[in-house]
């Protein structure tokens, strides 16, 4: 099977990008075979599915940045647990765009990359920077025959609210440009406060302004959630509470990105 | 009149995200400057591969113009091209730049135009567009007509 390739983004910081991609690759993993990449140099997804944090040297030069120079990506895959694979990354990532331009590699780098293992997977999940960057341009121009979606976080705040149409125009970009076949999995809300009074609020403004595209399923801030880069999910006592909202969200996710088969 | 002006409203200004798309149309030209500047500096035989670079660069230009965009300038430029064949000298050829846009469309146009663009290939949508565009604002007298 061709893998399908869902990148989760969005131009506003701590919006659970990381966290999320990590435990949709977990999750997914359990009944499918996963590659998880990691394409912020913050390197959280990374730390996150290894529980390592010294990334620099512990990935010294055995990275996705690696990968794409040498654009084959085979090199640089760690093996996390039986279904689920990692590209990770680490802070030289930065020096992306530099090399890039240097070496005469164009915003389909990261395809070329990634052609070799393409069947070799069900599922490839990037993380992404809150950036417009190559980090987070390429990952949505990589075309897949499966088909290619991105997933939009929002944490129900303004600034998150204002980067949404952005992200959406980087998405529309990539598509026109690149990679035809690109699709908006949806907008899941996360890091949700129980609490809040202007959830109701943010969920109609969304409804209202992308008819149809939010994820039904709200991920809630959860402390559970929090500890799993501290406790990880092997023998996690509370993993299920630390899971609850995703389990969901993932089985909605597998819904839409079936349903709409994209067109060749 | 409101038609020129509303039309000229429509040409937008670009974003970010569309000057970050652009910012990589210069990539493949900038690759054959550093090909050619490799060559100059390989003293062996640059008479041979400068005519080699310089036909390529051509027939890539070529390809892009394509018959659609046959305009006035375009045949000033082969002229040029074919005169410097002529005297022997080097030839450089800048490729055509094309900016990133978008806009809304109606659907009914969106759908012929895609119908269209199905059939051709990498490119076509953009030459159709640019085609209609141009033959509309020559009309209009905003531009000169080609040829
Ligand atoms: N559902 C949740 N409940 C509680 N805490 C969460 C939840 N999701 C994420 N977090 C925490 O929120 C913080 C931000 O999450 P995360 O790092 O995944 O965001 P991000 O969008 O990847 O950030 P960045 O833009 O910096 O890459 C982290 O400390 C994470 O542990
Ligand atoms: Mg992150």
């Amino acid at each position: 099977m061709t893998a399908k390739i869902v990148t989760f983004g969005i131009s506003k910081g701590g919006c659970s990008k990381s966290i999320s991609s990590g435990i949709t690759s977990y999750l997914l993993s359990k009944k499918e075979r996963v590659l998880a990449i990691d394409m912020d140099g913050q390197g959280n997804l990374t730390s996150f599915l290894t529980s390592e944090y010294d990334i620099c040297n512990v990935f010294e030069k055995r990275t996705v940045l690696e990968a794409i120079l040498d654009g084959d990506a085979r090199k640089y895959i760690i093996k996390i647990a039986k279904n689920l694979d990692l590209v990770p990354a680490n802070d030289f990532l930065a020096t992306l765009p530099r090399l890039m331009y240097e070496n005469g590699l164009n915003l389909d780098a990261l395809q070329k990359a990634l052609e070799p293992v393409m069947e070799d997977y069900d599922w490839i999940i990037i993380d992404t920077p809150p950036a417009l960057s190559e980090h987070t341009v390429m990952p949505l121009s990589t075309y897949s025959s499966a088909g290619s979606y991105a997933v939009v976080m929002f944490d129900g705040s303004m600034f998150a609210y204002y980067a949404i149409p952005k992200f959406l125009e980087i998405i529309d970009g990539a598509k026109e440009r690149y990679n035809p076949n690109l699709g908006t999995a949806g907008i899941l809300f996360s890091l949700i406060d129980a609490r809040a009074k202007e959830n109701e609020i943010m969920e109609e403004s969304i409804d209202e302004e992308y008819p149809g595209v939010r994820f039904k399923t709200i991920i809630k801030r959860k402390a559970a959630t929090r500890r799993l880069a501290i406790t990880g999910f092997d023998e996690n006592p509370e993993l299920k509470n630390a899971l609850e909202y995703y389990i969901p969200f993932v089985k909605e996710l597998k819904k839409r990105v079936k349903q709409e088969q994209p067109q060749g | 009149m409101s038609n020129k002006s509303s039309l000229k409203d429509k040409i937008k200004k670009p974003n970010a995200t569309q000057t970050f798309f652009n910012s990589y149309d210069n990539v493949d030209v900038k690759k054959e400057d550093r090909k050619e500047t490799e060559i100059k500096n390989n003293e062996e035989d640059i008479i041979k591969n400068e005519d080699e670079v310089a036909s390529e660069i051509y027939d890539m230009n070529d390809n892009n113009i394509d018959n659609v965009v046959d305009n006035k300038n375009n045949n000033d430029e082969d002229d040029d091209y074919l005169r410097m064949l002529a005297s022997g000298n080097k030839i450089k050829k800048q490729k055509k730049k094309k900016v990133f846009t978008s806009f809304y469309m109606d659907p009914d146009l969106a759908v012929e135009v895609d119908n269209i663009a199905s059939r051709g290939e990498k490119g076509d949508k953009s030459k159709l567009i640019n085609k209609a565009i141009r033959s509309l604002l020559e009309q209009y007298g905003v531009i000169e007509k080609s040829r």
